[in-house]
């Protein structure tokens, strides 16, 4: 009989489509000590990414100044073998200045948990003493994805944390179950059906902490295919509703 | 990359906070965590 409930849930698993039962690991609870820390030059900002179906390989991303007395974070140290020890000297990266952004290039990014090779693997900061970042890598070489996004610009992008412990978390997953982040708009106006109406949303991995979510950044829905948006909503007599919408458009 | 389109809302509907589920259909390739979005329905002004 177990053997028989493991192949049913083997089969939930590899369905296509629609919904899945397993819960997505709670990044909160996520360990943030680091083992070993270079001296920095400046004050060090914290991020760490995540990365597999169950988050279970975790590299450290901390930006530092190559001078203490430094205006922008033109240093980044990224735990690349993910080991928690960020004083190995290939783990040390210089950015190179573009505009107001500094930009890193890593090399690919073997997760020794899965197996997988990412690649075009980088990391942008904006050359300013409290950067946001963007983190960006090919998932198995294949889709663009990257974070963190933050539901309205005006919020702000990710920003990293002066400590480890309150560093955001970006959940690098390409392979889902998927969440949704809506962009911008949350107001819906009653009765219409138009362009006031048109919600936008991001296909990707929730993350920990403001403006963390982990998206595609390129189509990865097929053209034709749709979300399926449900309003649930409360009716003139107070009785909930559900108006179910299909999203198609995408850009 | 951003997927979107209209969201429909009755006229019978009261103003105030709803809830928007988002997931990809039972036919797509793709698996999705049903989503819930806190939204606002606002009343249509003439």
């Amino acid at each position: 009989m177990t053997a028989i409930w493991m192949s049913l849930a083997a089969l939930c698993l590899a369905a296509p489509g629609g919904t899945d039962t397993v819960s997505p690991p709670d990044l909160e609870k996520i360990d943030r000590a680091i083992k070993k820390e270079p001296a920095y030059a400046g004050e060090p900002r914290y991020g760490l990414l995540a990365l597999g179906p169950r988050a279970q390989t975790r590299v450290w991303l901390v930006l530092g100044k190559s001078k203490s007395t430094g205006d922008r974070y033109d240093v980044l140290y990224a735990d690349l073998n993910a080991n928690g020890d960020l004083t190995e000297p290939a783990e040390r990266f210089e950015g190179q200045v573009e505009g107001n952004d500094v930009r890193f290039a890593l090399p690919d990014f073997e997760d020794r948990e899965t197996g997988s090779i990412h690649t075009a693997f980088k990391v942008r900061a904006s050359g300013d003493s409290a950067p946001t970042v963007m983190v960006s890598l090919k998932w198995r070489d294949g889709f663009k994805m990257g974070g963190g996004y933050p539901v309205d610009p005006d919020d702000g992008y990710l920003k990293f944390a002066d400590t480890p412990a309150s560093a955001p978390v970006l959940w690098a997953n390409g392979d889902g179950p998927f969440r949704f982040q809506l962009w911008l708009d949350r107001k819906l106006t009653i009765g219409a059906a138009d362009h006031r109406n048109d919600l936008s949303f991001f296909v990707g991995q929730r993350g920990a902490g403001a403006s963390s979510f982990w998206a595609f950044q390129e189509y990865v829905v097929p053209e034709g295919e749709s979300l399926q948006a449900t309003l649930i909503y409360h009716d003139a007599q107070g009785k909930e509703m559900r108006q179910t919408s299909l999203l198609s458009e995408r850009c | 990359m951003l997927q979107h389109g209209p969201v429909r809302v009755p006229s019978d509907a009261r103003p105030g906070k709803a809830i928007v589920r988002v997931e990809f259909s039972r036919e797509s390739k793709y698996q999705s965590l049903p989503t819930d979005i806190d939204v606002d329905l606002i009343a249509e002004t003439k």
